[in-house]
């Protein structure tokens, strides 16, 4: 019973976690906005403050990210990348791993990722 | 353009884009729907699929489809076929086959087949995943038979402010396909294809317009009795050449709404389709609201079109005999089954089974209108051939079409 309540209180607690927006380091992007963040993720556009941008979803926050920044339930982020697929529009951004971010952002000049966990990276957004 | 020339020219391209490198994407989708009427005597009319009738049936509404991609950040070539059934016979169609080409930021060209984008949800109509409806109004996406041509497409979309603008024009085009009739099939050819369609996002508001002209050509010699009655009203004196379906100029003008305020949805369109032919102008339209509760959303939708010349008047027709009387009335029978027009009241029920998988049903009630004065056509077995199709001698009642299924992509 004790691990059931402490599944469900990890759980809610993962899924009520902050999730970091964060960008490499060798950038002058310095802040961003919900918004702005919403048109990089759905591919309306690929430039945030005139500088082309790279963005790449974390596996582990990836429905968090979606519901505080998208607005989008898992079904519906779904039906939306399938709407764009199917048009022979665009294809999802790079979803990875958590294990993997550090070594994605490496070595490129201007990658957004995102975390529940703080990576070292420059901080551009914080949902809440 | 020939498919032959489709397939060149997105090998040279991806040739020509082999040196950067590219990744590849395998996707599919389909539906697994049922659907049936509780009348008998009615039938309800697909142009391109097989009808719905009083015994139940996955073929109207069933299909699979499965696209292979090919891209970078810059191109993107796609290749989709989609299966179903009309009329008995499995049908493949390939409906997607192009290459996509990056200009600039928000700039690109696409060359080849892509499926046309007469009315808000034409190009994405086979993916019934995307979709809340379980079937989409045939009132309007029933109108036109033609689902793939065969052109180019060039397209702009950027981010102003908080405003997301797409727009689209396509200078080329032409499609053909093989149209369902009272009496097996025939071919219809759509040439001289040009479109324009803007969309404008704004936070949860989207508002669509499109418009489409070309030049509509389909044989009318099934229809029985056409050729002979135009014949003899021509020997009359009478100028028949707008009742047929051949070299016609058509136009497809098309508003669309979507706004959602946190789980309340409101869609809306509305077409109007217009052309100097056998089948009467028409403009239709349909409002749907949706309710997301949780894995839940239960809709309501209500759909229309109207034929613009409800009486469709041959006045013009000159009468001097009894001949060209019968000849007039005969001409009068055959407009009568043209009409299509009706109303359709829907309730019904999504449900987000998991990602990619949703079950749907929902329940029709579809009534239509009279077209003037009804004359027998001893040749028909129809006093009514529209969305609906009505049997001589079959009472005028509301009909109920009911359907249920599956729809998948991933």
């Amino acid at each position: 019973m004790f691990k059931i309540l402490s599944l469900i209180l990890l759980s809610s607690l993962a899924l009520n976690a902050h999730v970091n927006v964060m960008v490499t380091d060798d950038t002058e992007i310095n802040n961003t906005s919900k918004q702005e963040l919403s048109n990089l993720y759905l591919k309306k556009t690929t430039e945030l403050k005139g500088k082309k941008v790279t963005v790449i979803n974390n596996k582990k926050n990836y429905d968090e990210f979606n519901k505080k920044v998208l607005n989008k339930t898992p079904s519906q982020i779904h039906a939306y990348w399938m709407k764009q697929i199917f048009l022979g529009k665009k294809v999802p951004p790079k979803n990875i791993e958590q294990e993997s971010l550090k070594g994605e952002i490496s070595n490129k000049k201007n990658t957004i990722i995102y975390s529940s966990e703080k990576l070292d990276k420059k901080v551009i957004y914080e949902t809440h | 353009m020939k498919l032959t020339n489709i397939l060149l020219l997105s090998s040279a391209l991806i040739g020509s884009l082999s040196a950067s490198s590219l990744d590849t994407q395998f996707n599919y989708f389909g539906n697994l729907t049922a659907s049936s009427i509780n009348e008998k005597g009615y039938e309800v009319n697909h142009v391109i699929n097989s009808n719905v009738d009083d015994k139940f049936s996955l073929a109207p509404y069933s299909k699979v489809g499965a696209q292979f991609s090919i891209y970078n950040d810059d191109f993107m070539f796609v290749t989709q076929a989609l299966a179903y059934q009309n009329n008995d016979k499995n049908e493949l169609e390939l409906t997607w086959l192009n290459g996509r080409y990056q200009i600039m930021d928000g700039l690109s060209i696409r060359l080849g087949r892509m499926q046309l984008a007469l009315f808000l949800n034409s190009n994405t109509i086979d993916v019934d995943y995307v979709h809340l409806w379980t079937k989409a109004p045939i009132e309007i996406y029933g109108s036109m038979p033609l689902k793939s041509f065969d052109g180019i497409e060039i397209a702009y979309e950027k981010v102003i402010q908080n405003y997301f603008i797409e727009f689209k024009i396509t200078p080329y085009g032409k499609a053909s396909t093989n149209v369902n009739v009272l009496k097996g099939t025939v071919k219809a050819d759509f040439t001289d294809m040009k479109a324009i369609a803007l969309s404008v996002q704004k936070g949860n508001l989207t508002l669509s317009a499109s418009y489409t002209i070309g030049i509509f050509d389909m044989p009318t010699d099934n229809i029985t009795g056409l050729a002979q009655i135009l014949g003899g009203l021509e020997q009359y004196g009478n100028d028949v050449s707008r009742y047929s379906y051949k070299n016609k100029d058509i136009s497809f003008l098309s508003f669309g709404i979507n706004y959602n305020y946190n789980n309340l949805l409101f869609t809306s369109e509305i077409s109007q389709i217009k052309s100097e032919s056998l089948v009467p102008d028409m403009t239709a339209y349909y409002l749907m609201m949706s309710y997301r509760y949780n894995k839940f959303t239960p809709f309501i939708m209500f759909a229309e079109n109207k034929n613009d010349k409800n009486l469709y008047k041959t006045d013009n027709i000159k009468v001097v005999d009894a001949t060209s009387g019968q000849l007039k009335a005969g001409l009068d029978a055959i407009l009568y089954n043209m009409n299509s027009s009706q109303q359709t009241s829907s309730i019904g029920l999504r449900y987000d089974y998991k990602v990619g998988i949703a079950f749907k049903a929902q329940l029709d009630r579809i009534t239509f209108d009279d077209y003037g004065t009804y004359y027998p056509n001893p040749q028909s077995t129809h006093q009514r051939y529209g969305f609906l199709s009505q049997e001589v001698g079959v009472a005028k009642v509301p009909v109920f079409q009911f359907t249920t299924g599956l729809s998948f992509a991933f």
